[in-house]
Formats: structure tokens, sequence, C-alpha cells
């Protein structure tokens, strides 16, 4: 058996973890720069808010029904993913982290120590409850695929509390049938329309299709969700993580800039934020994309967007080196007269930073630069992120994103941890 | 291993962990590396030999091994009042909180009520919980069922700075050892190190007067100190405009010269 544990509304409740004065009040948690809504109690829900809605929409309910509000505070939401992740891995020995709220468990081989697998759920549950105050549901059953759909039900019907498994083949067929196929793991917008114009309404319908069929219209993907709906194991619990693919850092402007020096300031900073993901994973990257675009929902103004791709000559994390090209590229690609919404930079090509291989042209990397990053990395964490700095990343932060709400760092920070009142 | 972290009492103490939990420096802050070595050698070292310790090192004491059981569930907490000060529980300690252990009757803990978070001794009687502090200024809370009440968790470490420089009280100990101390070798003159407070006595009467109208906060720059070394004698922080003979008045001359002579060693 397969479980899947998700915390439920997530940022809200981390929010609620260390300020309990939210449990029961309506809360909502911001996008980046605060733009949209990202994360909705349910008391926001019951009042149809949803996901990924623009803020300023929902400023009228936000007065009438006093819904409070939080920028997203991701260096909290991290760490306590860290806590929740690591109390799952006490429990049980193989866990695939899928994403920062949610995890699936490998069961095969317990049930000989917990005979019933509910009462180890419930029991990982008040765990996580009490350590964390953070609430979880938990979905259990034969695959990944009906395992996210015990998870869905668990959340869905209130006399679950929180743990559902599906495991005799009853359980599972009336699970399906009651699930529209649109919500199916793995079941985008495009496809939903297909099975729509077939006929195909719940998920039990789409299990019972013929295999051709599946797999001429849903490519081989479509015909392993298939099978893991009729309880055939396609997809294993991943522990090894898979190797990183890119790196995205794109974060959108607290407000539109024109001027190029901002742009460039901006980018370095970026670039930055960028080299530091890399050199934490001990990675360099081969290949660079700088991309920028206005704001695409202001149709009154003019509009542009462009991007340019590029190989590096040597594959590399340091910070001179990928803000000399990124900031060429942007230069490539800039048009005055626009009001920018975002400038971004995706690193693709990852590999080990240690196999680098030098360019017969372009010559072996200056041994100095290898020390300086970590120097200066060293001394951030000491005084602060971006106290010591390159000088093209400039002084001035009109670009920097919008945090408004932004709650304490009650875990990571000593002069933001909790105060007791008397 | 499972076992043993399954039983619904969670004996800590029988939990094995495994080995891809978080380091502790991750749970401080999550850049730095706060774990703090300090390589514990069983063996004093003569100088100038080889070092025959070298092969006696032990291992590192860390401070996390000695405050942290439980590293998932612990969170700290800042002490906000003086509610619990007979308990050596000051307002600006560091409380280490362990959301995992029971809230049994008599143990220390943090809890939230009626809208704040908050540190006391905590009783069960009956259906009522009863929350005590140890200053009498203080009264003891009843929380009846409904109200806005959890137990965030039990506290099992108290992180303090001892307080700089000595108290009157502590001054007049340091006296008495002495005297009798002097006594015991039929009235020696006793010979101190440099460094002990007494010494600071002896330059005391030395000492030329302070003027009483000078402010605390202008004094403290006169003689180089750092702001908030000259305190009120109970230890509390002492107002920046406040004129030292106040304070001469309310505490008693010898406390406030005291704190004049003994430069600070703490940061």
């Amino acid at each position: 058996m397969i479980a899947l544990a998700d915390c439920n509304n997530f940022y809200v409740s981390c929010e609620r973890s260390f300020n309990p004065s939210l449990n029961g009040q309506p809360v909502v948690v911001l996008s980046n720069n605060d733009g949209s809504i990202v994360a909705r109690s349910n008391e926001v829900k019951k009042l149809n808010v949803s996901m990924g809605q623009p803020f300023f929409e929902i400023e009228k309910l936000r007065q009438e029904h006093g819904i409070h509000v939080f920028s997203s505070n991701y260096v909290l939401y991290g760490s306590m993913s860290a806590r929740i992740m690591s109390i799952f891995g006490r429990f049980v020995e193989d866990v695939e982290v899928y994403s920062i709220d949610e995890a699936f468990l490998d069961l095969n081989g317990y049930e000989s120590i917990y005979p019933d697998l509910t009462d180890f759920a419930r029991n990982l549950r008040s765990t996580v409850m009490q350590w964390t105050r953070i609430p979880i549901s938990i979905g259990i059953a034969p695959t990944k695929t009906l395992a996210k759909v015990a998870n869905k039900l668990a959340k869905k019907q209130t006399d679950t509390n929180g743990v559902l498994m599906l495991s005799t083949p009853e359980q599972i067929r009336q699970a399906l049938e009651q699930l529209p196929v649109d919500e199916l793991w793995g079941i985008g917008r495009r496809y939903a329309r297909l099975l729509k114009q077939n006929g195909i309404k719940t998920a039990l319908e789409f299990s019972e299709c013929h295999d051709v069929w599946v797999q001429k219209h849903f490519t081989i993907n479509g015909l392993r969700l298939v099978y893991e709906l009729r309880g055939e194991v396609c997809r294993t619990v991943e522990t090894q993580p898979s190797a990183r693919k890119s790196v995205c850092v794109a974060p959108s402007f607290g407000e539109l800039v024109g001027d190029r020096p901002t742009l460039h300031e901006a980018l370095t900073n970026y670039v930055a934020r960028a080299s530091e993901k890399l050199r934490k994973q001990r990675l360099a990257t081969g290949a660079m994309t700088v991309f920028l675009h206005t704001n695409r929902f202001r149709a009154a103004v003019g509009q542009y967007s462009n991007s340019r791709s590029f190989t590096l000559p040597v594959p590399t994390n340091l910070i001179p080196e990928l803000s000399h090209y990124a900031l060429k590229a942007l230069d490539s690609i800039y048009k005055p007269g626009y009001a920018y919404q975002k400038v971004g930079l995706i690193l693709s090509a990852l590999q080990p930073d240690t196999h680098q291989t030098p360019d017969l042209f372009e010559g072996e990397l200056d041994p100095r630069l290898l020390k300086l990053l970590p120097t200066v990395e060293r001394l951030n964490q000491k005084l602060g992120r971006d106290k010591v700095r390159f000088a093209a990343q400039g002084f001035d932060y009109r670009w920097k994103m919008k945090q408004r709400w932004l709650s304490a760092c009650y875990t990571t920070r000593w002069k933001d941890i909790i105060t007791t009142k008397y | 291993m499972l076992l043993l972290g399954l039983t619904k009492g969670l004996d800590d103490s029988a939990m094995i962990v495994p080995d891809d939990r978080i380091p502790v420096h991750d749970v401080v802050k999550a850049t730095v590396q706060t774990t703090l070595s300090i390589p514990f050698y069983s063996y004093y070292v003569n100088a100038g030999f080889a070092s025959p310790a070298e092969s006696y090192i032990e291992k590192a004491c860390d401070l996390n091994e000695l405050c942290i059981d439980n590293e998932e569930a612990t969170y700290f907490v800042r002490v906000g009042s003086d509610s619990m000060s007979g308990d050596r529980i000051e307002r600006g300690d560091v409380l280490v909180v362990d959301c995992s252990k029971e809230p049994s009757d008599g143990k220390i803990v943090v809890v939230w009520y009626n809208g704040d978070h908050a540190v006391k001794r905590i009783y069960h009687v009956e259906q009522m919980v009863v929350l005590l502090s140890s200053n009498p200024k203080y009264e003891p809370i009843y929380v009846h069922e409904g109200e806005d009440f959890s137990v965030f968790g039990v506290v099992i470490h108290v992180f303090f700075k001892p307080v700089v420089p000595p108290s009157l009280h502590s001054r007049n100990m340091i006296k008495d050892a002495i005297t009798a101390l002097a006594k015991k070798n039929n009235g020696k003159n006793l010979q101190l190190g440099k460094e002990t407070h007494s010494n600071h006595l002896n330059v005391m009467a030395k000492q030329r007067r302070v003027r009483k109208d000078i402010q605390v906060g202008n004094l403290e720059k006169k003689k180089g100190f750092a702001p908030g070394t000259i305190r009120n004698a109970d230890g509390s922080d002492s107002r920046s405009d406040k004129e030292l003979g106040n304070l001469r008045d309310e505490y008693g001359e010898q406390a406030i010269e005291g704190m004049l002579t003994g430069p600070p060693k703490e940061d």
C-alpha cells in the first residue's frame, strides 16, 4: 500500500501554527509580490474565493468578512515543511517528498507491524498535529494515483477524520464512481475537455476505457494513469530526488520598471540568487535564458516580451561570469519605452560543478574567483543577505518584491521567535 | 525503530532517530552552521612536547545534544514577563520548548491563552486547568473547558546570561567569605588575584567620587562602557537620562560604585 500525506491549506496552517488566534478565522496567503491568492483557509474557500485570484478583487470581501492577509513567508513554510517530512521519516523508511506540503509513503511491508494501516495513519496525523500544530490528511491505497484519490476524499468527507483507506475493489470502485474525471491527478484542462467530448464523466468510466484508445489520445502516461486506477502499480515511490533540471529566478517587480539601469540591477541580483542556488547543490550551468515582459493584464498600454537563450562557453556557477552574459543577453532584447513587469533568468543544462571541461580558447577560470564567492557568501550569512555584493547589484531596491503582510520567521530568526506575554 | 516510535505515549528516549533528520542548525537559522564544536580533552597537555593528548581526543561537546531531545518538536520561545521569576525564568531568557512531551501536572509549559502565549506551571484539577506563576505578583489562572486555550509545549531548558556586575547581595557574600577565610588562616592578610570582585572593592575605596547629577548615559560614555552597562541594583536596565544621585539614593552607595569600578567583561 502507498500513502499520500499532505498538509491542509499548508501556508495558512503554518501561519496558524504560531498564531492560534487565526484558528477559525478567514485567512489568505498571497503570492510573491502580494499579487494573487495562493492559499486559502476553509472559511475563505466558502466565500467562493478561488486559487490564483488577484488579491485586489477580494478587497470588498476582505473588509466585509475581516479576512486576515499574509504575504508568503517561504522561510517559515520551508522550515515547517522540513520538520513534517522529517517526522514522516521517523515512521516510514521510504518517503518521497513530492512537494513542499505533500509526500508519498511506501507502506509495503508495514502491514505486519501495523495490522490496521488507518490506525497507523491516525497516529502519524496526531503526532504531526502535536509537534507542529499543522493538520494533515492521509489517503492510503494500492497505487499512487489511488492514494491521491483517497486523500482527496479524506479531505472532502468530514467523518473520515483526515484519514481514508481504499483497499477492497468495492471501496475503490465506489470512490472512483464519485470522482469527476477532471479532478484526477494528471488530467489537465485539455484532457478534461477531450474526455468530456467522449462522454466520460467519472474516474471510474475512464478506468474502464480501452487501453488502445487511451494510449492513442492520452499517450503512455495516460495509459499508466488508467492502470494505476485499476490498482496496478506503475509509479513507484521515488526516494532518490531526481537531479535538478533547471533553476529559474523571475519574481515580478513591485512596480513597473522602464529604464535599463534598473533592469540591469535587478537581473544582477537574480543572477546572485541563482548562483547561490546552484552552489548550494554543487551544480554549474551550461545554458542560460534571459527574458523580460510587460504586464499582460494591462491591455491599454504597449506590450512587449522577448527572450534569449544561449549556451555558455564554460559551465559555471560564478556570479561575475553569469552576470556578464546575462546582461549582454538582456541588452540584446531590451527595448526602451515600455514599462516592464518582469525580467527573469532560467539556468539549464545543469551539471555537477566538479566536472568542468576547460575550454581550449576561453582558458580555465581564474582560481581567485573560486575563492571569492564562498567568502562573500560566508560574510553574508553573518551580516545578512546581500550585505557584501557586486557593485552592479546596486543600492536602490525600487524593483524589490512587495511583502506588506509578511509574518515573523518564528523558527529561523532569533529575533522572531515567539515571545510570552505573561 | 518504527515500533518504538509509534506507541502513542511517544517515549522520546526510546525513539531512534533516523539519519535523514533535519540538522539542528537548520531549525535555528537556515544558512548558518550553529553547531559549535568544542573539542573535549580527557588529558592535560604539557607545553613544549608534542601533545600527548592528541590520541585522547574524545568527541566534541555539542550544546544541542544537551538541550534538545526531539528536534522536530522543539521550538525556542523568548520570555516576555517576570511572572516565573521564582523559577529562575526572567524576562529576556530563551526557553527550549518540546511539543512532544506530556504537559503533566507540575511541568513548566508554554501555553496559548486568550490571545497570547504565556509561560506557567500547569496543573489539572478535574475538568479545569490551573496555571500558576511563581512570582507572587501574579494570580493563578483557572482555565475552564471551551476557553481559548491550548498547550504549546513543555519547557525543557532555560537559557540566560548571568547578571554582570554582581548584585549587592552577592558582593556581601564575597565579603563574608573573605572574612571567614581570613579568620581560618589566623588573621593572615589575604592576597587576592587581580580579577576577583573583591579587588574592585579595594579600588572603589580609593576612587574619587563621581558627581551625582551626571546622567547614566553620559557616565557610560565617559567611562567607555557599552550602553546599558550601568544597571539598577536588581539587574534591570536603568534609563539613560537617570541621574546617578537618584540611583545612589534608591539602591545604596555600594551597589552603584561597584558598577563604576567593575569594568564589564561581557558583551
